[in-house]
């Protein structure tokens, strides 16, 4: 019976091993073996910083639209200044990974389709925002923009990547 | 202590799951729409504020009963709460999570297995299977990192460290003052990391070295790159693979059936992959047999439409064009050299040019002068052949047109990114893999009657190989041809953009009026930009190709 068990056990893991290495390709189309992962935890993904590696950082800037014109740009989610106890207490690095993720969710659709606003990332973030900058405007309507900085090149300027509408009302 | 830092950070960010937080359930599980109804209820219910602090508290608790009690059985009911607590909350913090979060669950994972199976068998299948995991885990970080050339040089290296989400300024600026220290560095990693699974080959001869190297390389990620929770959760993994290196080499069960699976998923992938690339060859080619059979007096009084595909793409992309169009016209899409069922290959757009021409001369022959529409690379096709055959053209139409001067320096990094692509897309495709290419989304769009045909070629290695070289070819060309102006062509044209290309490249655009300036001696050419349409949308989506459609057949109308 132990031994019946431990080969059940055995093939099912070698099965999500098989499964696993075989999703780790370098074009994430070809993740097939991913949509029979009923809720995506499973099989892990490996990819890290691979293969286009994270070389840019995307802050996310508001200003205020008033009836005398909009204000100047300010950044709506500053990242954490990085502490030593980071090493192995790091709350805030949570958030700005969440602000990486979103941002970077956002920037793959950003030049394909013709609008993103109905993407779960967009809705997101711009929830965000509006929830972020909220207690500051009452009336104003406000915009909000994701700006690429890549720090390694200091010839390239920050690029704005997307702009939103003005968006009327900022209760959250 | 992976899940006892990630609960407790989790709760001390409670407020990120509230409305306005970026782990809203409200709206984030829109993302999980295309799962099952029991997973998505499911994740409803973990979704549920007071239910997702419950489990970070869990977690907490139960991770401290691994750490603290001495009773085995307790200890594995905990590894297994650990795991399945950590599998419901990683799709409810999809946001925000990584790699350290998968890595705790799988050494809880093993390690309840471990704890909760027969010893001592059941303890040998679990550390077996964390090696194994850990092996896949460093194996695809190295090897997934060789596709991108800023891995292989090492300049990605010093570009992560210089942002702010994972570098370090001091850092950055060493690996910036002496940059060939820093690509050793990157370069070593890297090796490392392809090497890591020869530790179940070579036993402790590898893992000793190997094992060390990942701990301090976990170490330093934590301080420099703020990974603090990787140590503990790879950490985790390393002890299991110096066990399984130093054990029974290369016999374990485990190994045997992951091995010979893996043998045996590649043999069918090759089999099938013949079996299409054989498919693939023996299609149903448009040849000009076809269209000669064809020649009645009737049909011939019809005009003939030419529609040339662009790069890595099928004349079935032109399903819903075809449809619009054969009302008032004969429409003839060929697979161009290279593609489908085609013979000869795809280089530089002169040859290909030149060689599509001469088909364009025995149909026009045949048909009187055709109009030849071509999207993307196509497009760019058509006008070469129109310069040097004007006689045999009636018509271009251009659809979302590449153009010599697109290829500016600014735009290196995308072209590297396509190259880079269609190489992965070659090597996956040749590997026998192209059974792993999901369906893509815009596929669904196209007419139900060419679908298959269509993924039966995108899961062909001949595409992907016609295009790699086609591309390479392009672009060399469009590189030094860049600032040539273009020449006047004497037929009329129609130049039609995506609203999505011109608005995310105004350099785009102004390329696009440039080709219609170029045939400005013709009083019919005109342009027109579709609202709402993207590069793909114009021929996959029905409504959108229909607008197409009726431009192509108005423009049709004008020049005959």
């Amino acid at each position: 019976m132990t031994r019946v068990l431990i080969w059940v056990v055995r093939s099912a893991v070698g099965l999500v091993l098989v499964a696993t290495a075989f999703s780790q390709n370098p074009i994430r189309s070809f993740d097939r073996p991913r949509k029979y992962d009923p809720l995506g935890v499973i099989i892990p993904n490996w990819r890290f910083f691979a293969p286009v590696p994270a070389t840019a950082d995307y802050h996310v800037l508001h200003r205020m639209v008033t009836d005398e014109g909009p204000t100047e740009w300010q950044e709506t989610f500053p990242l954490s200044h990085r502490r030593a106890r980071q090493a192995t207490w790091a709350p805030e690095r949570r958030r700005d990974k969440s602000l990486f993720d979103v941002t970077a969710e956002i920037m793959s659709d950003v030049e394909g389709r013709s609008d993103v606003s109905r993407q779960v990332g967009y809705r997101l973030l711009e929830a965000a925002v509006r929830r972020a900058v909220g207690s500051r405007a009452h009336d104003s309507s406000i915009q909000f923009a994701v700006v690429e900085a890549r720090g390694g090149e200091p010839s390239a300027a920050p690029r704005p990547v997307l702009i939103s509408p003005v968006l009327k009302g900022t209760a959250p | 202590m992976a899940h006892v830092i990630a609960s407790a950070e989790h709760l001390v960010n409670s407020s990120d799951t509230r409305r306005g937080g970026f782990n809203d359930w409200a709206v984030l599980r829109a993302a999980h729409a295309h799962r099952s109804r029991f997973a998505r209820r499911a994740l409803d219910i973990v979704g549920n504020r007071r239910v997702t602090s419950c489990l970070h508290v869990g977690r907490v608790l139960a991770g401290a009963v691994v750490v603290m009690s001495r009773r085995p059985r307790l200890r594995g009911a905990a590894d297994g709460f650990l795991a399945l607590a950590s599998a419901a909350l990683l799709p409810r913090h999809a946001l925000g999570s990584d790699g350290s979060d998968h890595a705790a669950l799988q050494a809880s994972f093993a390690a309840a297995l471990g704890r909760l199976l027969p010893a001592p068998r059941g303890r040998e299948l679990a550390l077996e299977a964390l090696a194994l995991q850990a092996c896949i885990a460093y194996g695809t970080a190295g090897w997934v990192k060789l596709f991108h050339a800023r891995w292989r040089d090492g300049t990605a290296f010093r570009s992560v460290l210089s942002t702010a989400a994972y570098g370090h300024p001091a850092v950055a600026s060493w690996a910036a003052k002496f940059p060939r220290t820093a690509k050793a560095v990157a370069l070593a990693v890297l090796t490392g990391e392809c090497l890591f699974p020869l530790t179940l080959v070579l036993g402790r001869t590898a893992s000793v070295p190997l094992t060390a190297g990942a701990a301090c390389f976990h170490a330093l990620t934590a301080g420099v790159m703020g990974l603090n929770r990787f140590a503990t959760a790879f950490g985790s993994f390393l002890p299991a693979v110096h066990f399984a290196a130093s054990s029974r080499r290369g016999r374990d069960p485990l190994r045997m059936v992951f091995l010979a699976s893996c043998a045996v998923v590649l043999s069918v992938g090759a089999v099938s992959g013949a079996h299409r690339t054989a498919q693939v060859r023996h299609g149903h080619a448009l040849e000009m047999g076809a269209l000669k059979r064809s020649a009645t007096p009737e049909l011939a009084r019809r005009p003939l439409v030419v529609l040339l595909h662009g790069l890595a793409s099928t004349p079935e992309h032109f399903g819903w064009l075809m449809e619009g169009i054969s009302a008032r016209a004969e429409c003839w899409a060929p697979y161009r050299a290279g593609y489908g069922p085609s013979d000869g290959h795809s280089g530089p757009t002169r040859e290909s040019a030149a060689g599509l021409g001469e088909i364009i001369d025995e149909a026009a022959t045949l048909r009187g002068p055709v109009l030849l529409v071509g999207h993307s690379l196509g497009g760019w096709l058509a006008r070469l052949i129109a310069e040097t055959r004007p006689h045999a053209v009636a018509g271009v139409v251009y659809l979302d047109s590449s153009h010599s001067g697109q290829s500016t320096p600014d735009r290196t990094a995308s072209e590297d990114f396509l190259t880079e692509r269609l190489f992965a897309m070659r090597f996956l495709t040749r590997l026998g893999l192209g059974w792993l290419l999901e369906r893509p989304e815009w596929l669904e769009g196209l007419p139900v009657g060419v679908q298959e045909s269509v993924m039966r070629q995108m899961r062909d290695a001949r595409l992907w190989s016609t295009a790699h070289r086609e591309w390479r070819a392009v672009r060399r060309e469009f590189r030094a041809t860049r600032d040539a102006q273009l020449a006047p062509c004497p037929v009329p044209a129609l130049v039609v953009s995506a609203e999505s290309t011109t608005r995310g490249d105004a350099r785009q655009g102004e390329l696009h009026l440039e080709l219609a300036r170029a045939h400005a001696m013709s009083e019919a050419t005109m342009s027109c930009c579709i609202r709402g349409a993207t590069h793909d949308s114009l021929l996959t989506d029905q409504v959108t190709a229909s607008r197409v459609s009726s431009l192509i057949l108005d423009f049709l109308r004008t020049i005959r």
